[in-house]
């Protein structure tokens, strides 16, 4: 269970899309202070996100699973 | 209290065969997580349950389309006996445990429970598999399980 690629770098105002291929439910969530959350995602489903801002996330379902994004 | 993988290494397994261990280990971990659920008020163990009730019973609903587009009734064995008559003392022992110590008993189990489990898909059940798509969702659920065990430690280290 991993954010593929569990490191992202992007450039400000840039539109990430999470696409859960996993056959257990996730979601993607703010690590440090909660500040965004997505939906709980079923398989195949997907969320998206413009980012302005570098973060840490994970999934607060399986919180081992966690990835980075880096705004250039 | 987790299952002895190893006096199993030498066994063969049909394909209904492997399909029914694979069931009834996640229906024990199912049924471990509603103890879980009921005693523990720790918020991250409670998490933790309801994750591992969620996550088995999906594996569960995986292995039950796969088995009906196979054509395949799981068939009880050895194996899937042994792990049941495992858990039965562990039900057994974590329904007696006391609320303060039940929160460790539970979490300890899952680690041990998780290892002997990814042993047994790794080197039993991979193996003895012969349907390719049965061997491809044990592949696949190898993540999961592995997941599980890492998310059990973090919860152990905090739970004294």
């Amino acid at each position: 269970m991993k954010f593929n690629p569990a490191e992202l770098t992007l450039k400000k105002g840039d539109t990430v899309t999470w696409i859960n291929n996993d056959f257990t439910d996730h979601d993607i969530t703010e690590e440090k202070s909660k500040a965004w959350k997505s939906p709980v995602l079923n398989q195949g489903k997907r969320y998206s996100r413009v980012i302005n801002f570098s973060a840490d996330y994970l999934c607060s379902i399986h919180v081992v699973m966690k990835g980075k994004l880096k705004v250039k | 209290m987790a299952f002895d993988f190893y006096s199993f290494s030498q066994t063969t397994l049909s394909d209904p065969e492997v399909a029914a261990v694979a069931v009834t280990a996640n229906q024990i971990d199912i049924k471990y997580a509603e103890i879980a659920k009921k005693k523990s008020k720790n918020a991250e163990i409670l998490n933790f349950a309801e994750t591992m009730a969620k996550d088995h019973n999906a594996v569960i609903g995986q292995a039950s389309d796969l088995v009906k587009k196979l054509k395949v009734t799981p068939k009880d064995n050895a194996v899937s006996q042994k792990l049941n008559s495992d858990a039965e003392q562990t039900i057994k022992v974590l329904n007696a445990k006391s609320v303060n110590e039940f929160d460790k008993a539970y979490i300890d189990n899952e680690v041990a429970y998780h290892k002997a489990v990814i042993d047994a898909v790794k080197n039993l059940l991979i193996p003895e598999a012969e349907n390719l798509e049965l061997k491809d969702l044990l592949s696949n659920i190898l993540p999961a399980l592995e997941a599980h065990l890492q998310h059990a430690e973090m919860v152990q280290k905090k739970i004294k």
